[in-house]
C-alpha cells in the first residue's frame, strides 16, 4: 500500500468516537498522522498547537462551538488560514453545504464515508494547498 | 292727393302759426346782427392784438440779453480776429431778427463784422464813442436809410479788468421780429400796427404805404401808449379810412398793438349775415309748410278712409276692410271698425252656410235612408201591422226581392213569434219611444235575424198613434262575437281563479288600494276573502313599507318590473318573499311604455309566493359554505402534516445515516482486509451486512429526496453541457456493473447533437436509475442507451433485453414504493423509489418519462429534456 500520507498530519473533529476512530483508522492506512478532537473548542485550540495539514470537521458538534463556528475561527488566525478544511456531515441538504463552502471549508466528506473516497479527497486538497503556498 | 276740408284748415292754421314765429325771431336777429358782427370782430382782434404783444415783448426781451452775453464774454477778448468772426455769425445765425454784428477795438478799428463787407474804423460813429466810455446805448428805432426798415442798434462796450478793451454793436431789425406776426391774414382791409413807446410805428402791415411813421396824435395810439385796451370804432386811420380800431398795450416795452379794420367790411359781413338769415327763415317756412301737409294728410286721410268705409257697409259691402296701419287711436279706430265689419261678415256668412246645410241635410238624409245598411220603415199599428213606407236596406236585410213585395206582408211576419209583436208595439205605444230592443225576427227564408229596434210612436192630437217610425239594424253578427268574447272571458277568469298565482290590479300613490285580485293571492296573503284584501292598503303587506315605494318607483320608471322578491307579509304578520311582476297601466287602457303620456291609472301583476324555495335555496348555500370551509380547513390542517413530514423524514435521515456512517465504514475495511485477513465464511457474511447497509442508505436517500420533492424544496439548477458531458460521468459506473453481470453495454447518440440546457445533477441521476435499473434487472443480453433530438426536445431511451414489466404494472412503475414484478424474484433489490424520483425531476424541468415492455423480452424507458427551460417548474 503506498504510503501518500507520510509525514502529514490529519485533525479528524467528530464527537463520536466510532467515527473518529474509522476515519483515522483509514487514513492511517495511508500513512497519516491522524489526531482527533470531540468539541469545537479542542478543534481550535489542537489547531494552533498541532498545526495540521488537514482538518476534517464535523459540522454538528455539541456544545457552544459547532463546525461551522469553528471553523470560522480558524480562518480568521492568520497562521491557520491557509490549513485546508473538509466539512463532514450526515445532511444532504444543499443548504447546509453552501453554508460549509460560505465559512471557509475547502469542500465536503458526506457520511457515511466511502473509505476509498475518503483518502482521495484528502490528498487532493492537501496538495492542491500545498501548490498555493 | 286728395285735400278735404280738415287738412286744409289743419295746415292753414300751422303754417299762420310758423310764419308768424319764424318772422318775428329773424326780425329780432336782423335788428341785432350789426352789433353781435361788430362785438364779434372786435373781441377777435382785441385777442389777436394780445397774441401780437405778448410775442414781440418775448422776442424782443431774448436779443439784449444775448448781445450783453456775448460782449462779456472772454473768448471775444482773447481771440483772433478770425474766430471772432466765427462768433459773431453764429449768433447772427441764431437770432434772424439781428441783421449785423461788428467788433471794434478801442481805436475804432473794426476788428471783425457779421457779412462780407470791409472792415471800417468806426471811431466817429457817436454810439462807438458812447460805448467806448464804458455805458451802453440802444438807440431809439429809426429807418434804415436804404431799405427802410425800422431798425435799432444796441452799441455794448467790452470790458477787461474794469477796462474797455473794444466795443460790440448790433442792428437790430423790427420788421423781422414782426415778419411772422404780419404775415397772418386777418382780413383783405385790415392792418396790424405796432407802435414804439414814442409813438413811431415799428411794424405795419402796409409798411410802405404809410404817409407818417409818427403816429403819437392819434387818439388810439395815446390811449394804448396809456397802457389802455379796447375797441375805438368811427376814427380816421394813418391811412386815410374809416375804421374800427382794436388796441392792446405791450406792457414790457411801453409799446402797443394796433389791429385796424375799414367800417366798410363789417357792413359788408353784417349784410351777410342778414341775407342768411332771411334765407334760412324762408327755408324753414317752407319745411315746415311741408312737415304741416303731411301730418294734416296722416290725420285727415285716416278718417277720409273710414267714411267711405262706412258708406260701402252701409251699402252692404262688407269685404273691404280699413287699410290704416297706425298705431295711435285713430289706428284703433280703424282696427275696431274692421273687427266690426269681420263680425258682420262671419255673422252673415254663418246664416247663409246654415241655410245651405240645412238644405244640404236635407237631402243626406233622403239619400241616406235609401243607401245606408240601417233598416228605416214607418208602418201601422194594429195586430199585424203593414208598411206604409220602407228602405232599401231593409229589404235587402230581410231578403225580400222589392219594396213592393216588402209592402205587401205583415209586419208580423217579421217576427219568429208573431206574439212578440204585439208586446213590443204594445211598448211602443205606452213610451212613446223604444231605443235598441233586441228582437228575434226572422229573413224571407226563415234565417233567424237579431234585430236592434229603435221606434218612435208618432200621434195624433188625441193621443192615438197614427203609425210607428223606426230604424232596425242587423245585429246578428256581433251577438256571435260579442257571445264568442264572453266565453273567453270566462275562460280567462276561471284560470285566474284556479291559478297558484297570485294576479292584482292596485293603484298607484303612496299606499295603494287592491282594485282586483285573485283567490290564489288572498291565499298567498293568508286573508280570509277577497273583500278582506281590496279593503286594505298595498303599502300593508310589505314588511317594510318603504319598499313598496321603492318597487312601484321601479315599476313606474321602466314602465314594468319583472320577478322582483319581496319581503312581504301575511295577515297574521308571517314574512313571506314573493316574486312579483308588474306592469303599469295608462290611461286610455293601454298597458304601454313609459313613453306614453298617459297618466298611470294602475299596476297590473302577478305574485308568486317563493318562501319555501328560497328557504331551500338558503339552507343548500349554508350546507356549501359549511362545505367549503370543512374543506379549507383540512386542506390546511394536510398541508401543516406535510411540512411536519418532510422536516422529520429530513431530520430522520440524518440520524439514520449517522450510525450507518459506522456501520458501512467499518464493515467496507474489514472486507477489504484492512484489518487483517478474513476467512471465505467470514467475508461471505461481512458482504451481506454491507450490501444490506448500502441498500438501507440508497432508501434513506430516496426518501429524502422525495421528501424535498414533495416539500417543494428541491430547486432545479440549469447550466448548458453537452451530451458527451453527461454519458462519460454515467457510462463508467455502469459500464463496471454491466461487466459484472456479463452484460454488453453500447449507446449512440445522434450526430451534431445541441447542447443541453437542463439542471445536470439531476439529469445525471435520473440516467443513471435508469441505466442501473436496466442492468439490474437483466442477466444477459445487451443494454443500450440512444440520444436523439427533435426541434424541441432530447430524448433519453434505455432499452434492455431483460425480465420486462406486466404490462398492468407499467402503469404504476413510476409510483414511489410500488417495485413491481421482480420484487418477489431474489436478488433484484431497490428502494422503489428510483423511477419515482426520476419522474418528478424530468416532470420538474418539463420533461416526461415512460416505459414500454414486452414480458420476458425487454423493456424501454425513455425521457425528454426539453430544449427550453420551463417557466414555472
Amino acid at each position: 500500500m503506498e504510503q501518500e500520507g507520510a509525514g502529514k498530519k490529519i485533525l479528524v473533529v467528530d464527537d463520536k468516537e466510532d467515527s473518529r476512530r474509522l476515519v483515522g483508522k483509514v487514513l492511517r492506512l495511508r500513512g497519516y498522522e491522524v489526531i482527533g478532537a470531540a468539541t469545537g473548542e479542542d478543534a481550535i485550540n489542537m489547531a494552533q498547537t498541532e498545526l495540521p495539514g488537514l482538518i476534517l470537521m464535523d459540522i454538528r458538534l455539541p456544545g457552544g462551538i459547532d463546525g461551522l463556528e469553528a471553523t470560522r475561527r480558524i480562518k480568521a488566525m492568520p497562521q491557520l488560514a491557509h490549513i485546508p478544511i473538509l466539512a463532514m456531515t450526515a445532511s444532504v441538504r444543499p443548504e447546509d453545504m453552501q453554508r460549509a463552502l460560505a465559512e471557509g471549508c475547502s469542500g465536503f466528506v458526506r457520511k457515511p464515508i466511502d473509505i476509498d473516497e475518503l483518502p482521495r479527497q484528502v490528498a487532493e486538497h492537501i496538495a492542491r494547498a500545498s501548490s498555493t503556498d | 292727393m286728395r285735400f278735404n276740408r280738415l287738412s286744409h284748415q289743419i295746415l292753414l292754421v300751422f303754417v299762420l302759426v310758423v310764419i308768424v314765429c319764424l318772422g318775428v325771431s329773424g326780425w329780432f336777429v336782423m335788428q341785432f346782427s350789426e352789433n353781435i358782427v361788430t362785438r364779434k370782430i372786435s373781441e377777435g382782434d382785441l385777442n389777436f392784438a394780445g397774441r401780437i404783444a405778448q410775442q414781440v415783448a418775448a422776442e424782443m426781451a431774448s436779443v439784449k440779453p444775448t448781445l450783453t452775453l456775448l460782449a462779456e464774454s472772454t473768448g471775444l477778448r482773447l481771440m483772433e480776429a478770425t474766430e471772432v468772426k466765427g462768433t459773431i455769425d453764429r449768433v447772427q445765425r441764431s437770432f434772424p431778427e439781428i441783421t449785423s454784428i461788428y467788433v471794434a477795438d478801442v481805436e475804432g478799428e473794426q476788428i471783425a463784422r457779421t457779412g462780407t463787407g470791409k472792415l471800417e474804423n468806426v471811431s466817429k460813429i457817436w454810439s462807438f464813442q458812447v460805448a467806448r466810455g464804458g455805458d451802453e446805448l440802444v438807440s431809439d428805432i429809426y429807418l434804415k436809410p436804404m431799405t427802410s426798415e425800422p431798425v435799432q442798434t444796441i452799441t455794448l462796450p467790452i470790458i477787461d479788468n474794469g477796462t474797455v478793451v473794444g466795443v460790440l454793436s448790433a442792428d437790430v431789425s423790427f420788421t423781422r421780429i414782426m415778419v411772422s406776426v404780419m404775415g397772418i391774414y386777418i382780413g383783405k382791409n385790415a392792418n396790424v400796427v405796432v407802435v414804439a413807446d414814442n409813438g413811431r410805428v415799428v411794424a405795419h402791415t402796409r409798411m410802405k404805404q404809410v404817409p407818417e411813421l409818427d403816429l403819437a396824435r392819434l387818439p388810439v395810439v395815446e390811449a394804448v401808449l396809456a397802457g389802455e385796451k379796447g375797441t375805438m370804432k368811427g376814427y380816421t386811420d394813418e391811412l386815410g379810412r374809416q375804421v374800427l380800431g382794436s388796441y392792446m398795450p405791450i406792457r414790457e416795452l411801453g409799446w402797443g398793438v394796433l389791429i385796424q379794420r375799414p367800417l366798410a367790411d363789417i357792413d359788408a359781413e353784417v349784410g351777410q349775415l342778414r341775407t342768411t338769415i332771411i334765407l334760412v327763415t324762408i327755408a324753414a317756412v317752407l319745411l315746415a309748410v311741408l312737415a304741416g301737409w303731411l301730418m294734416s294728410r296722416q290725420i285727415a286721410k285716416p278718417i277720409g278712409q273710414l267714411a267711405s268705409a262706412s258708406e260701402r257697409v252701409a251699402q252692404g259691402d262688407l269685404s273691404t276692410p280699413v287699410d290704416v296701419k297706425s298705431s295711435n287711436e285713430i289706428g284703433v279706430l280703424a282696427h275696431s271698425f274692421n273687427q266690426m265689419i269681420v263680425s258682420l261678415k262671419k255673422s252673415r256668412d254663418e246664416l247663409q252656410q246654415w241655410s245651405e246645410e240645412l238644405q244640404e241635410s236635407e237631402e243626406k238624409y233622403r239619400t241616406l235612408a235609401e243607401n245606408v245598411n240601417v233598416g228605416v220603415y214607418r208602418n201601422t199599428p194594429g195586430p199585424k201591422g203593414e208598411f206604409i213606407e220602407v228602405n232599401p236596406a231593409l229589404v235587402k236585410m230581410f231578403g225580400y226581392k222589392s219594396r213592393k213585395e216588402m209592402l205587401s206582408i205583415n209586419v208580423a211576419d217579421l217576427y219568429q213569434n208573431p206574439k212578440e209583436r204585439e208586446k213590443f208595439s204594445d211598448k211602443v205605444a205606452r213610451e212613446g219611444l223604444v231605443r235598441g230592443e233586441e228582437l228575434q225576427l226572422k229573413k224571407k227564408d226563415g234565417t233567424p235575424l237579431i234585430g236592434a229596434v229603435s221606434t218612435v210612436a208618432v200621434k195624433d192630437e188625441e193621443g192615438r198613434v197614427q203609425h210607428y217610425d223606426g230604424i232596425i239594424e242587423d245585429i246578428t253578427e256581433r251577438k256571435k262575437v260579442e257571445e264568442a268574447l264572453r266565453e273567453s272571458e270566462e275562460k280567462y277568469r276561471t284560470l285566474t281563479e284556479n291559478v297558484n298565482i297570485g294576479i292584482y290590479r292596485v293603484t298607484p300613490g303612496p299606499k295603494g288600494n287592491f282594485i282586483e285580485v285573485n283567490p290564489a293571492l288572498v291565499k298567498i296573503l293568508g286573508y280570509k276573502n277577497k273583500k278582506e284584501v281590496l279593503s286594505i292598503n298595498v303599502a300593508d303587506i310589505y314588511q317594510n313599507p318603504k319598499e313598496r315605494k321603492k318597487f312601484s318607483d321601479k315599476v313606474i320608471r321602466q314602465g314594468f318590473a319583472t320577478g322582483e322578491e319581496l319581503q312581504l307579509k301575511k295577515r297574521d304578520g308571517t314574512p313571506i318573499i314573493a316574486s312579483v311582476s308588474a306592469i303599469i297601466v295608462r290611461a286610455g287602457g293601454k298597458a304601454a311604455g313609459r313613453d306614453d303620456a298617459g297618466n298611470i291609472l294602475y299596476f297590473d301583476g302577478i305574485m308568486e309566493d317563493i318562501t319555501k324555495r328560497k328557504q331551500a335555496e338558503e339552507e343548500l348555500r349554508k350546507h356549501r359554505e359549511h362545505l367549503e370551509e370543512l374543506v379549507k380547513e383540512r386542506t390546511s390542517e394536510l398541508e401543516e402534516m406535510s411540512r411536519h413530514k418532510s422536516q422529520f423524514l429530513a431530520n430522520m435521515s440524518h440520524e439514520l445515516r449517522t450510525p450507518l456512517n459506522s456501520i458501512i465504514g467499518y464493515t467496507k475495511l474489514m472486507l477489504d482486509g484492512l484489518e487483517g485477513d478474513i476467512n471465505e465464511e467470514q467475508q461471505k457474511d461481512l458482504h451481506t451486512v454491507y450490501t444490506n447497509s448500502k441498500h438501507l442508505l440508497e432508501l434513506i436517500n430516496g426518501l429524502l429526496d422525495l421528501s424535498r420533492i414533495e416539500a417543494g424544496k428541491t430547486v432545479l439548477s440549469y447550466g448548458t453541457f453537452t451530451v458527451s458531458d453527461l454519458i462519460s460521468e454515467v457510462i463508467p459506473t455502469i459500464e463496471q456493473l454491466a461487466r459484472e453481470k456479463g452484460l454488453i453495454l453500447t449507446y449512440s447518440v445522434a450526430p451534431d447533437i445541441d447542447r443541453l440546457y437542463a439542471d445536470k445533477a439531476k439529469t445525471k441521476q435520473v440516467l443513471i436509475n435508469i441505466l442501473g435499473n436496466a442492468v439490474k434487472f437483466t442477466n444477459e443480453g445487451s443494454i443500450n442507451l440512444n440520444v436523439d433530438e427533435t426541434d424541441s426536445d432530447f430524448i433519453f431511451s434505455v432499452t434492455d433485453t431483460g425480465i420486462g414489466i406486466n404490462e398492468e404494472d407499467l402503469e404504476v412503475v413510476f409510483d414511489s414504493f410500488k417495485q413491481v414484478g421482480p420484487a418477489q424474484i431474489a436478488g433484484y433489490e431497490g428502494t422503489g423509489l428510483g423511477l419515482a424520483i426520476s419522474k418528478q425531476f424530468i416532470e420538474m424541468q418539463g420533461g416526461r418519462i415512460w416505459a414500454e415492455s414486452e414480458l420476458g423480452k425487454g423493456s424501454t424507458f425513455t425521457f425528454t429534456v426539453p430544449k427550453k427551460k420551463v417557466t414555472s417548474p
